[in-house]
């Protein structure tokens, strides 16, 4: 594996937008998507026609009901008569769609790149859940009928075992997440909440409970991606894609230490390697880890090596973590604030790299420093880290 | 001078059913061969993995979760693009050409033989407010576009019927030649009609197929004792995925996808340039619009160079040696590297009874299916 001295064109963010996250939305996957490029062209200066390709990230199908929905998509994100392409990694897909975005890029073969992930998930029938009934080896998994909270609850239950960490203590990134979104624009589950409230909360799959997890939501997020030949002519503050790293760790989950996650090390290692990172911690200003449960948000700084292996919630509980804190993680409010429409939230979390490393993240804004930010993803069968570090100025 | 090779390839189990593997063992056992075609240990020396693969094909929600054991690619960057298979080609290409990466594997696979309602799931990809309410078997659009294209240009049926005659004849030679026959116009001309004009004849069987590709930069190709495929040019393109906004007998991101890439491989007279083609064939009507695309003959003319032979494989400009779909049958998204594969071996002198003298450039039109216009283009040569 090369490191960046061997990347040939660089490539930066140029522009962002993206739609309200919200529950059952009326408009159709390709209106959403269209909503989402619109602003991202506008906020990029940019027309639809001075676009080259288009890259679109979508998780499941089942969740539209529409096979290839690529193709589907591929209309309300204007890409008549032009390459385009739909990546789909689960969970991880937001950040992934970035990658791609990124190699299209950096290949020297596009200058103008579009970006957006959509997900309309809150209408599957009876419930979007059920999409992940059929995610299981059918032979040796499905029998048991397990789905997503199961699992969740089973790695989130080890991470604490192994670590001897307190339900008390990961409530925290609950709070911290739900109250820093009440500052962004689009969220859908922002509110005031202490740790009493989320420790009282339903229990869904023990312990696993409902404020522990982000919510079922619809949206569309997008970025504009220029080649260093051209971005100077739209923008003054291009956001540098620095470095990108993904892995997938083995289908058999069942045979995986679930208490750390190695994979997400390894996609770290990738991108910290190819933006020339050599102290996270430090010289990160920010990150903006995957958070559809809170606990994740602890597993992946600690994957990331922002915390050591179960010193994770120490941080938390001394407000480092904090948006005024020395590492502020998820300012935007992560998908435990803002939303979760699965592809689209990972895309947000790019977003937010965008607007903060411009100052232009409002009320959410954290102190830049070194310029560098972290945008990070995880799906599939709790397998998989998409990783990507921008850096602003 | 080109800067990434196909090094490596690998095809297992191109047969209508494969009850004796799983799609990860065949996708195992596709690897295997790929990797050991160029000498290469998946651990050390594979940079990044794409798949194509889509959720509804394959019975599983989340398809990428299934894909890294069976590759070597366990804590490796693997990713899975969902597009047809080319596009999948085209993003291991642009990986190389970042610099970034050294080796990238491409696969796809179809596992087609388990799908127990597949007019249904196509279906699925029809627009869900405009167009599904039909409630039609889908291949109904392309006798539509049939009928369009033939009406458009004064194109005989007969034509049609020649395209399958060739290639179903082609296939013989073809160890991959699952639906291949001795079959004439005469008896094609004959047969009752199935989705009218397309008699049963016209339509491409699904087959089961495993391929995985090995690409590398120039100079890790040089190195490998292996015999590079260079891909000198790589395009696709799109236009609406609904047939409602599209002119049917156009297909005009065909042409931008060939535009593409023969603008990126210096290619200015197709038919001067290259050798051959490997064009989709899943309708017969289509080979005639593809070989169009491709400008190797004028709009609606291809019918006239087919019928004095010029496609045949002792043609000027042989189209579908492989025999195509329409002998070997249509992998699902695997279509575009399995004509990649094919094309490989012609150009590595390794087609056995189909190799034709002297070949040095093709190209390779995949086509995603009648509910897409989602096109991708390839120039492959065995000259830097």
């Amino acid at each position: 594996m090369k490191t960046n001295i061997n990347i040939k064109n660089r490539v930066a963010i140029i522009g962002a937008g993206m739609t309200l996250f919200r529950r059952k939305l009326k408009e159709t996957p390709q209106e959403i998507t269209f909503e989402a490029v619109k602003m991202a062209l506008e906020s990029a200066g940019l027309e639809a026609k001075d676009i080259e390709a288009v890259v679109i990230g979508s998780a499941p199908d089942a969740f539209d009901g529409i096979h290839e929905k690529g193709e589907h998509l591929a209309d309300g994100a204007l890409a008549y008569l032009k390459p385009s392409k739909r990546v789909f990694v689960g969970g991880a897909t937001g950040v992934m769609a970035a990658i791609s975005g990124w190699w299209h890029v950096a290949s020297g073969l596009y200058d103008l790149i579009l970006v957006v992930a959509e997900e309309k998930m809150s209408d599957a029938k009876p419930h979007p859940q059920a999409v992940f009934l059929h995610i299981w080896d059918p032979i040796l998994e499905k029998p048991l009928n397990p789905n997503l909270i199961w699992i969740f609850a089973m790695e989130m239950h080890r991470y604490m075992y192994k670590y001897n960490i307190k339900k008390e203590d990961i409530a925290l990134v609950t709070v911290k997440n739900k109250k820093n979104a009440l500052d962004h624009p689009a969220a859908r589950d922002a509110m005031n909440l202490t740790v009493e409230d989320v420790l009282n909360s339903e229990v869904l799959v023990w312990p696993v409970q409902r404020l522990d997890i982000s919510s079922i939501t619809d949206g569309a997020a997008a970025i504009v991606l220029a080649s260093e030949k051209v971005a100077r002519r739209f923008t003054d503050s291009p956001v540098w894609i620095e470095g990108v790293g993904w892995a997938l760790d083995s289908t058999h989950w069942t045979c995986r230490e679930l208490a750390y996650p190695l994979y997400l090390e390894y996609a770290g290692n990738m991108a910290y390697k190819m933006a020339g990172i050599e102290n996270p911690r430090k010289q990160l200003d920010f990150a903006e880890v995957y958070d559809p449960f809170n606990y994740k948000e602890l597993h992946h700084m600690e994957g990331l090596k922002l915390a050591d292996k179960g010193k994770a919630p120490e941080l938390t509980r001394e407000g480092i973590t904090q948006r005024d804190g020395d590492l502020p993680i998820c300012p935007s409010g992560g998908l435990l604030g803002v939303g979760n429409p699965i592809a689209a939230a990972g895309l947000m979390k790019v977003c937010e790299l965008f607007w903060q490393l411009r100052y232009e993240a409002g009320k959410r804004q954290v102190k830049i420093k070194n310029g560098y930010a972290l945008a990070q993803a995880w799906g599939d069968l709790m397998q998989v880290s998409t990783v990507l570090i921008a850096k602003g100025g | 001078m080109a800067d990434v090779a196909i090094v490596g390839i690998g095809c297992y189990a191109f047969s209508p059913t494969t009850n004796f593997v799983s799609f990860r063992e065949g996708m195992f056992e596709a690897a295997v061969r790929a990797f050991t075609d160029c000498g290469i240990d998946p651990r050390k020396d594979v940079d990044s993995f794409i798949v194509c693969e889509e959720d509804f094909w394959e019975g599983v929600s989340i398809s990428n979760e299934f894909m890294p054991d069976q590759l070597g690619a366990v804590l490796k960057p693997i990713a899975t693009v969902t597009s047809e298979s080319l596009i999948g080609l085209a993003s291991a290409y642009m990986q190389i050409k970042t610099g970034a990466f050294d080796v990238v594997v491409v696969e796809s696979h179809s596992k087609a033989s388990n799908i127990l309602t597949y007019p249904k799931i196509l279906e699925l990809a029809l627009d869900p407010l405009y167009e599904r309410h039909l409630n039609i078997h889908p291949y109904y659009l392309a006798s539509l576009e049939a009928r369009y294209y033939m009406n458009k240009y004064g194109i005989d049926y007969s034509y049609l019927a020649k395209v399958v005659e060739k290639n179903k004849n082609n296939g013989l030679l073809n160890p991959r030649g699952n639906f291949a026959s001795k079959i004439t116009y005469e008896e094609i001309i004959k047969k009752e009609k199935l989705f009218d004009p397309l008699t049963i004849y016209d339509v491409a069987n699904l087959t089961d197929g495993f391929i995985v590709l090995v690409l590398a930069s120039k100079e890790v190709a040089e190195k490998l004792d292996c015999k590079p495929i260079w891909i000198k040019g790589i395009g696709w393109s799109s236009e609406s995925s609904s047939f409602l906004f599209r002119d049917l007998a156009e297909i005009k991101s065909a042409y931008d996808a060939s535009e593409r890439a023969y603008k990126m491989a210096g290619i200015e007279n197709p038919r001067k340039q290259l050798d051959f083609a490997e064009v989709d064939d899943r309708f017969s009507y289509r080979e005639l619009m593809h070989i169009e695309a491709l400008r190797i003959c004028k709009k609606g003319e291809a019918y006239k160079d087919l019928d004095i032979g010029s496609f045949n494989r002792e043609g000027d400009f042989p189209v579908n040696i492989s025999g195509g779909y329409l002998a070997c049958g249509l992998p699902l998204d695997a279509g575009g590297i399995w004509r990649v594969y094919e094309a490989a071996l012609q150009l590595r002198g390794e087609a056995g009874n189909m190799q034709i003298k002297d070949v040095k450039n093709a190209v390779i039109l995949s086509w995603r299916g009648i509910n897409t216009s989602t096109y991708a283009t390839v120039v492959l040569s065995n000259e830097d």
